[in-house]
């Protein structure tokens, strides 16, 4: 895993999330990584951008606030999960398909952001976290001087 | 049991209401068995507590769960996008007699868990063998 707290500001972060992604995807299920078969990432992730921060959007069903982990540093967003699947006793499963087991992901964004100001909320099974732009990372109008 | 699908995928044209920009995926499941019935357990993050629905109509059990901003928000400026939001629906076919007026549902955390009892005569008995 990329050490979080020594983040190199790249302007390859798709790149680097690609990267991030396929050491996730080896080190979840390297006989799966192996043969090539569909790997499944959890949790699934929606990042977007506006002008003064990035929004990030996981779907966690089941979670409580105690089974998610944030860390912001630099330009790396770090999320770790706990997810417990439990089957009463004497119950035999027809179908499992929800997944469980410890789970990490590890994103890099284009910019520095404000760790400071990083709001995260769990409600109905979704994780929002607002992940704002450090000052020096938001656009600035600049202003034209009259000649 | 009999199902089709397994992962949040996109479901066909058969979609109860076909409003433009809705998308309708096929939640994960769990089914679990015991002597007294079934236990079902779907992910439905993004839905409410009063936004599910639960029917059982001629040996099918259905269940629908409805998200509040369905929608493709296609003007975003993604970085990462992994994953669509709409809402869910899915059905089973299940074989075994079941008391229907007894199923009961409960939706927390995005998790609706729903239990369905057996119907008496298919519960299992343990029959006591008498020695001689």
């Amino acid at each position: 895993m990329l050490d979080l707290l020594d983040p190199v500001a790249t302007p390859y972060s798709a790149l680097q999330n690609q990267i991030n992604g396929l050491l996730e995807d080896f080190l979840a299920e390297p006989a799966a990584w192996a043969s090539g078969s569909e790997l499944r990432r959890y949790p699934a992730v929606n990042i977007w951008e506006d002008c003064d921060a990035a929004h990030l959007e996981a779907e966690l069903p089941g979670a409580v606030m105690e089974d998610v982990e944030l860390y912001v540093a630099g330009n790396q967003l770090r999320l770790g999960v706990q997810r417990r699947v439990s089957a009463p006793e004497k119950a035999a499963w027809h179908r499992q398909e929800r997944v469980s087991g410890n789970f990490t992901r590890t994103f890099t964004l284009p910019w520095e952001l404000d760790a400071d100001k990083v709001e995260a909320k769990l409600k109905d099974g979704i994780l929002t976290v607002e992940l704002p732009k450090a000052e020096s990372a938001k656009p600035r109008k600049i202003k034209l001087l009259a000649n | 049991m009999n199902t089709q699908a397994l992962e949040k995928q996109r479901i066909g044209t058969d979609t109860p209401e076909r409003l433009s920009n809705e998308t309708w995926y096929t939640p994960a499941a769990d089914i679990l068995e015991d002597n007294d019935g079934y236990t079902m357990v779907f992910d439905m993050p993004g839905v409410q507590p009063g936004d599910t629905d639960i029917t059982f109509n001629g040996g099918v059990l259905t269940v629908e769960g409805k998200v509040s901003n369905p929608g493709n928000n296609d003007s975003r400026n993604y970085l990462i996008r992994e994953y669509g939001v709409g809402h869910f629906h899915r059905s089973f076919t299940i074989r075994t007699p079941i008391d229907s007026d007894a199923i009961t549902g409960e939706l927390k955390n995005g998790e609706l868990n729903i239990r369905i009892p057996k119907a008496r005569a298919a519960r299992t008995k343990k029959i006591t063998v008498r020695g001689g």
